[in-house]
């Protein structure tokens, strides 16, 4: 590229600073290089303002000439001299023709020198990209756990590792650098045949991983420098002597050969952690008199001999390596702004009344462009799912429970925002599933599935499944159901109820699921992601609990409506139809409770602007009112003053203050700039019962609501 | 040529209200704009006069007079809406906030701050900083997180008693 250079071509120029920057990157290992790099640069930024002198080019393939040599070694020792080398050579030639503020100041950390704004955008950048590793590395383990002999998983698991640590190195994250490289020293000796994955070593991962996300946390609130606290240094320690034996841990062995049982090796463990490691776990096995110094000395040489493990074992490298997809990040709030400006776009179309072709390719392309950019916004469900794997694995150990858990629909691609939301309650219902559901042994299933627009979550279990008769009992004795009424009621009637708070049949609470107090609070969720939650079970077959949640709702089809000075939406899905009615078709029940009959149906009738306290209901000769329909088909007719029109409207969150809102869910921006509420139907018809919306109340004299 | 006394220390949006001089951090605040339609909202208190479309995105627009239960007075061509940016619960909000004119920005070193309890009757003394005592006169300097934090912005009437809606007109 330099060859090619001429004094002032700029564009040329920037693109020799574009690929110095990508270089950059690679120097991760090299604090020397990078900052020799920073300088070039700083150097190449001043010679772009003033005119280049004579030298520019000489120097420049100097200085390209010496990172070449310096890539170019092996050893430390020759590195070191280069680097030395380029030093020698910044001083010499950028400080002189740069005369900057790097003048005075000798060579300066990259870490001080980088502007903080640039810092704190790369850390974020940072954080979330080993965010995602992490969680990938844990989905990794958990596979490798199951099939040990996966070499395709490993080496990607010793990738991911070694990424997050090559860019602790260039962000100055030491402790985070330490643990990542010592964790792949214990990746390295797995992938040589070296160590047996055994459970422990599946443990110290998994721990390793935990440990990486605090230290990310850390980081995250700022605290950029984390102190290595007592526990982590024990860690390392461990992981230390993990790569250091490359055997399987002593445990182990004892475990293998009947000597000891698990609890006793862990209770071992706690106690030679709690000693910060000073006596070694076969001194304490003896010292308690666990086991006697011959069977130490026998276990000891099984140690040893396990280290070996024929490399035939391992097997061939998969396809695994090339399963990559190429992923570029995204700053959520880029795609929020593309999204939010397609949605504009779409609505600035609906104010073009042209109806050429050429109009009608435009509106075509924008659905298209639309749809993609929802898409933007999705993610698989693989993380969330390997975190439901971890939590089984984690407390089937605990709770001494053989259970397997598999999953059905990791790559649905869903709507970032409900992974989110769906992490609570669907680690709560797997919990669950473990605690209450399986006895000693069983397996649980997590699937998620598309149906339609909405998503459904299932968590189901194998176990003895729900017990009719025992929260029949229990609700009962929380008065929760008379009792003349009990034996009528429907099994599902009578499931319902383990979503009450406080609501459990378990007579000692257990330390994973607590006392009862959990399903109410999985409901509670799941309705305020606007889903729904139901329960299938038989007896002895085991239980399922199904989650349905709306899929990204962020374009609704929907009527376009006018009460008083008020522009609201009615989503079409719970539209029936459309009617004009005299208002002598009005009855009156209790002297203030409307009702319609239609086509010999009768249905209550709303007033949407009393409902919602608005101002609007103006006298006429016709009620406009729409049916609807609640999602038990009872229709209820919904009064208002017109329709303006049927149109697709991009919805907008109204933000957390507003969540409270009842029967308004979202807002809109209509042609021309003004906002729309949108209606949700169904809790709109809940206020009506509650408020008594149905009366006459105070809104309708009002000409406004405040 | 004069010479500009350098101030130091956060600089504040003052603006006035009900004939006072206030302050809120500029750190807080995005933009500033002129009065605009606004879509009235349901089931909110009086202070929350409603919605406004602020390039395709919907922000609440509070009356910092209302909010302060000061007499609601019409809005002319000096009222303003100061857009701010508050944490809630995790996440970033936009809000308006609608103030009877602008003023200027004015830095406030915080040895120019004076803390003191009772300031003025009108408005909370949870919800104010301090006073700024600057030679423009002084500044009463509020805090922006806590007012629009603390009160719930969603009020339902009649969901949870069942007493009969009061001056029910029929």
């Amino acid at each position: 590229m330099l060859a090619k250079f001429e004094p002032g071509d700029l564009m040329l120029l920037s693109d020799i600073m574009d690929s110095l920057k990508g270089m950059r990157d690679l120097y991760s290992g090299s604090p020397v290089g990078q900052d020799f790099i920073e300088r070039t640069l700083a150097w190449i930024a001043g010679q772009f303002k003033g005119a280049q002198g004579g030298d520019f080019h000489e120097k420049l393939s100097l200085a390209i000439e010496l990172l070449q040599k310096c890539e170019g070694q092996s050893t430390d020792a020759a590195r070191a001299r280069i680097e030395g080398e380029m030093q020698g050579f910044a001083l010499g030639n950028f400080e002189a023709a740069h005369p900057g503020p790097t003048d005075e100041t000798k060579p300066i950390p990259v870490k001080t020198q980088a502007n903080a704004f640039l810092r704190e955008e790369s850390v974020a950048l940072f954080i979330s990209e080993a965010k995602e590793r992490l969680s990938q590395a844990q989905e990794l383990v958990l596979i490798l756990e199951a099939s040990p002999n996966d070499a395709g998983s490993l080496a990607a698991l010793f990738r991911a590792f070694h990424t997050i640590k090559g860019e602790c190195g260039f962000m100055h994250f030491s402790h985070l650098g330490e643990l990542t490289h010592s964790l792949e020293n214990v990746l390295d000796l797995l992938r040589g045949g070296k160590l047996a994955l055994t459970r422990s070593v599946v443990d110290l991962l998994l721990g390793g991983i935990d440990r990486s996300h605090l230290i990310l946390e850390n980081i995250a609130e700022g605290d950029w420098d984390t102190t290595v606290g007592p526990e982590l240094s024990a860690y390392l320690v461990e992981l230390g002597r993990c790569s250091s034996r490359a055997q399987p841990s002593l445990g182990d062995v004892l475990i293998q050969s009947g000597k000891l049982d698990e609890g006793r090796v862990e209770e071992i463990l706690s106690e030679q952690r709690s000693g910060s490691f000073s006596q070694r776990f076969g001194e304490i096995a003896v010292k308690e008199a666990l086991i006697s110094s011959g069977d130490l000395r026998q276990a000891l040489v099984q140690q040893s001999m396990a280290a070996a493990i024929p490399d035939s074992e391992m097997a061939e490298p998969g396809a695994a390596e090339s399963q990559q997809d190429e992923i570029i990040k995204v700053r959520i709030d880029k795609v929020n702004f593309l999204v939010d400006m397609i949605g504009e776009l779409t609505i600035a179309l609906g104010q073009v009344s042209e109806s050429s072709v050429a109009m009608a390719q435009v509106r075509k392309i924008t659905r298209s462009l639309q749809v993609g950019a929802m898409e933007l916004r999705t993610d698989t469900m693989h993380g969330l799912f390997s975190t439901a794997k971890r939590i089984v694995r984690d407390l089937s150990h605990s709770l001494e429970k053989q259970v397997g858990i598999h999953s059905e629909g990791e790559d649905l691609e869903v709507d970032r925002h409900l992974i989110k939301k769906l992490e609570e309650p669907l680690m709560h219902l797997v919990r669950n599933a473990l605690d209450h559901g399986i006895d000693a042994s069983g397996s649980i299933r997590i699937a998620a599935v598309r149906r339609g627009s909405t998503i459904e979550i299932t968590v189901e279990d194998d176990g003895r499944g729900l017990d009719r008769e025992a929260i029949l009992a229990k609700a009962l004795e929380r008065s929760l159901v008379v009792p003349q009424a009990a034996a009528s009621l429907s099994d599902n009637q009578v499931f319902d109820f383990i979503f009450q708070p406080g609501f459990s049949t378990k007579a000692s609470a257990t330390q994973v699921s607590g006392r009862g107090v959990g399903l109410d609070i999985v409901k509670s969720m799941v309705k305020a992601s606007r889903g729904t939650i139901s329960i299938r079970t038989a007896p002895g077959k085991g239980t399922a609990f199904i989650m349905t949640f709306p899929i990204s709702t962020a374009i609704i089809d929907g009527l376009v409506v006018k009460v008083g000075d008020n522009t609201l939406i009615i989503p079409t899905s719970s539209v029936v139809e459309l009617l004009k009615v005299k208002d002598s078709q009005l009855s009156r029940v209790n002297g203030d409770i409307e009702l319609i009959t239609l086509r010999e149906k009768v249905m209550p009738v709303l007033r949407l602007d009393r409902v919602l306290g608005i101002g609007g209901g103006r006298d006429a000769k016709y009620l406009v009112g729409i049916v609807v329909e609640n999602s038990e088909h009872i229709p209820h007719f919904l009064v208002i003053d017109e329709v303006v029109a049927k149109r697709e409207v991009v919805v907008k969150p109204l933000g957390p203050r507003f969540r409270k809102m009842r029967g308004i869910t979202a807002g809109t921006v209509l042609p021309g700039g003004t906002i729309g509420l949108v209606i949700d139907v169904e809790q709109l018809i809940n206020l009506a019962l509650q408020t008594g919306g149905a009366r006459p109340a105070q809104g309708a004299k009002e000409a406004a609501w405040k | 040529m004069t010479r500009r006394k350098l101030m130091t220390g956060p600089r504040y949006l003052n603006f006035v209200l009900d004939e006072e001089s206030y302050g809120i951090e500029i750190k807080k605040v995005k933009e500033l704009m002129g009065m605009t339609t606004i879509t009235p909202i349901p089931q909110t208190p009086a202070f929350i006069r409603g919605f406004i479309n602020l390039r395709g995105q919907i922000i609440p627009i509070i009356d910092l007079r209302l909010k302060f239960s000061l007499e609601f007075r019409e809005y002319t061509k000096r009222t303003s809406i100061i857009v701010v940016e508050v944490m809630f619960g995790g996440e970033l909000l936009l809000m308006g906030l609608v103030v009877d004119a602008i003023r200027d920005v004015a830095s406030v070193p915080d040895e120019r701050i004076i803390s003191v309890p009772y300031i003025n009757a009108k408005i909370r003394s949870e919800y104010i900083i301090g006073v700024a005592n600057l030679e423009a006169g002084t500044m009463i300097l509020l805090d922006v997180v806590k007012i629009l934090n603390q009160d719930e912005f969603v009020q339902i009437k009649g969901v949870g008693d069942s007493a009969p809606d009061k001056g029910v007109a029929q």
